[in-house]
């Protein structure tokens, strides 16, 4: 079987704002692929924390977010591939290469401030700060009595407090506690009541069905929620000094929210793929003591869980040097990350549809600005955080992922 | 985790290679059983093959006596290791070296040995649509047959979840000659009925020992499907000219009966062949529907007996 694997070289401009992969095959299914030799992966296995090439970035200035102007260029792949059972018909392929290059991040960051609705950082600290609207709402508004969930999927050891624990438990407790618990579950704030209702027009109305809605809209759902656990997470010091592969030396340049929203744009990430996702910090937490979503490990898990998601789920997906070019870290490192990954949930990454549908209702009731529509007729069209959501989407095209470090 | 290592199964002849992987006889060093061991390739660019996510995280949730069960997946540093229960041979290779008793066509099964295949190989079927699986490529080198006439399927690299609402699907799928026409004709919204058309063309096969519809392209695929069950018109198709492979330029053929062409089968067998063989997915059978047939009368008495029992017991 001929082989048609494109792979980048390294040429080419280091700025261009503008190369978005192009798929130009939709579906460009499950390659499989004649047993190729195996060429050694440099894998850094023994090195917990992926080494840093470069300078580490600057970390931006307290409730700014970090908007790195990059140099570090996405590039896209063409999926290309290498063979198909035979009795498929192949697929043209495209070879469309664009270039990546990847000179040392770059400290000359273009910060610029965005709405506060969407201000993130990594950093707890910054968190605290005033203005920041992300996941404030219920610090705002201690909750009720939190609802403990467990994971009917759970197998194998499932660490005391992994499933149960709540963050707006947390919340409720974090000024009198000196050391709070991890926060392991995505879960928790149903019964915590959103802050009194913004004025008429503000609120984002999320369709019923969540496959219908805006994956960006989604995006900052989710992203609020990861902020939340990651301040509740960034408290806790390092448990007994264990590192997992999903760590980083220091908290990556790019905010979650930026993070995410670039996946969901450059790696074409749709609702069911993210609320997967979502999952997948649940069963991964229940099922890995030693991993927490923080401010160190939520980018490479965030683009480990969209690549198993999508290779997985769907009959659409990207190669890996695709994802890894979008995520920012080197395709040797995406293939022990996914495996990692894969292996500590036991493979079972199937979510079942219901789960999915409980994980929407959920991230919409607990974020404030956002409700569900209650008819399914409704118009769910203009309104404040859209026009947000459009004006974070022209910046995105600009911004360039900064090699996690 | 498992870090159980490969070294525990001695390996053993190659029992064929596949698209994706190498599969080897293997024997566990400690109880002595046989095994199947899938051996994938590990590439640092490509990943984990999606076909091996696929198949390791779908077989991990369908656990059934007519579904090859996965025991264990072996990492070692540039491969893994599917260890699969053992089948002795597949349904292909079961039937080329098939001396029918009675005589008949060469690869032909006796009849009770294909009600007994069929009835597994929809409860198997059923099994994965239960729990919203599509295996998608259901083929006769797919189903594996052991000694003790047990038949179950196996490679689920194509198979896909569609619970979850992931609306790319691929019409890249299925063997061509067990491939459904709307597929053929492009369909991207097709469901479980994909599955039961290619489980009709198998019992077809079964009985004359030859497939059904050995089209060479999806064209002449289309054009042999045509042949026999007639060509699809808007009137008995509605909406077929919607799909993206619809021609105005098709011959038009009568439908034929499959009873000329199938002499040997019985007339409930022949009943069932029909309501699986639609040409219209919408019209073709369930798995479960197919279970209930009056042609598997004698699998559901021993079924319902079983159950009976079992109830007693309790």
């Amino acid at each position: 079987m001929s082989t048609l694997t494109s792979s980048p070289s390294p040429a080419g401009s280091p700025h261009n704002p503008f190369l978005v992969p192009q798929r130009n095959t939709p579906y460009s299914r499950s390659p499989r692929a004649s047993p190729r030799p195996f060429s050694s992966p440099k894998r850094t296995f023994n090195a917990p924390v992926a080494a840093t090439r470069f300078p580490k970035q600057q970390q931006p200035a307290e409730g700014e977010k970090g908007r790195q102007q990059s140099s570090y260029v996405d590039a896209a792949t063409q999926y290309s591939p290498e063979g198909y059972p035979p009795t498929a018909p192949r697929h043209k392929v495209a070879v469309t290469r664009t270039e990546a290059a990847q000179p040392p991040g770059s400290a000359g960051s273009a910060k610029k401030r965005k709405e506060s609705t969407r201000s993130e950082s990594p950093h707890h600290q910054q968190m605290s700060s005033s203005d920041v609207g992300a996941g404030s709402s219920a610090a705002r508004n201690p909750p009720s009595e939190p609802q403990p969930r467990t994971d009917p999927e759970l197998e194998g050891a499932v660490s005391q407090n992994a499933s149960t624990t709540d963050l707006a438990k947390h919340e409720a407790v974090e000024q009198q506690q000196p050391e709070p618990e991890e926060a392991r579950s995505t879960h928790g704030y149903s019964s915590a009541p959103k802050r009194s209702r913004p004025e008429p027009g503000t609120v984002k109305v999320m369709p019923l069905k969540y496959e219908t809605c805006n994956p960006k809209d989604l995006g900052i759902l989710i992203s609020n929620m990861l902020m939340e656990l990651i301040r509740l997470n960034d408290r806790i010091p390092l448990r007994d000094g264990k590192l997992t592969r999903f760590h980083s030396r220091a908290p990556p340049g790019i905010s979650v929210s930026d993070y995410l929203q670039r996946l969901i744009q450059h790696a074409t990430l749709s609702p069911p793929i993210l609320l997967s996702m979502v999952w997948y910090i649940d069963r991964i937490c229940a099922l890995y003591p030693a991993f927490t979503i923080n401010s160190l490990t939520v980018h490479r898990f965030l683009i480990t869980a969209a690549t198993v998601a999508a290779k997985g789920l769907s009959d659409s997906f990207w190669t890996n040097p695709t994802y890894a070019r979008i995520g920012g870290i080197p395709v040797t490192e995406l293939a022990t990350l996914e495996l990692e990954f894969l292996q500590r949930v036991y493979w079972k990454i199937v979510p079942k549809p219901e789960v999915l549908e409980e994980y929407y209702r959920s991230l919409v009731d607990r974020t404030q600005g956002f409700e569900l529509e209650t008819t399914g007729s409704e118009s769910s069209s203009l309104d404040e955080s859209e026009e947000g959501t459009k004006s974070a989407e022209g910046e995105e095209d600009e911004k360039m992922a900064d090699e996690l470090t | 985790m498992d870090k159980r290592h490969p070294s525990s199964f001695q390996q053993l002849e190659k029992l064929g290679e596949g698209t994706y992987a190498t599969v080897f006889k293997g024997r566990n060093g400690q109880t002595g059983a046989f095994v199947a061991l899938k051996e994938i390739h590990l590439d640092s660019e490509e990943g984990t093959p999606s076909t091996a996510i696929r198949e390791i995280s779908l077989m991990k949730e369908l656990k059934h006596e007519n579904i090859v069960s996965l025991y264990d997946v072996i990492h070692t540093e540039n491969k893994l290791m599917l260890v699969f229960e053992y089948m002795d041979k597949d349904l292909k290779k079961y039937m080329d070296s098939y001396h029918n008793p009675n005589g008949g066509p060469r690869g032909a099964l006796d009849a009770p040995t294909i009600k007994s295949f069929m009835w597994q190989l929809m409860k198997g079927v059923a099994f994965c649509h239960d729990n919203r699986v599509l295996h998608r490529d259901l083929k006769p080198q797919n189903l594996l047959i052991n000694n003790q006439g047990q038949l179950k399927l196996a490679d689920f690299g194509l198979a896909r979840a569609f619970g979850i609402p992931v609306n790319t699907f691929s019409n890249e799928v299925v063997t061509l000659w067990y491939r459904a026409p709307d597929v053929l004709l492009g369909s991207r919204t097709y469901n479980t009925s994909i599955d039961i058309w290619s489980a009709g063309c198998i019992m077809a096969e079964m009985f004359t020992g030859r497939p059904l519809f050995p089209g060479t392209t999806n064209e002449d695929q289309l054009l042999k499907i045509f042949r026999l069950m007639g060509t699809p018109s808007e009137r008995s198709w509605p909406g077929i000219s919607q799909f993206p492979e619809y021609k105005t330029t098709w011959p038009v053929y009568a439908t034929q009966e499959l009873r000329n062409l199938l002499p040997s089968v019985d007339a409930a067998g022949l009943g069932l062949l029909g309501q699986m063989l639609q040409m219209r997915p919408e019209m073709r059978c369930s798995a479960q529907q197919a279970l209930q047939h009056p042609w598997f009368a004698e699998f559901q008495q021993r079924e319902a007996a079983r159950a009976g029992q079992q109830a007693a017991f309790r």
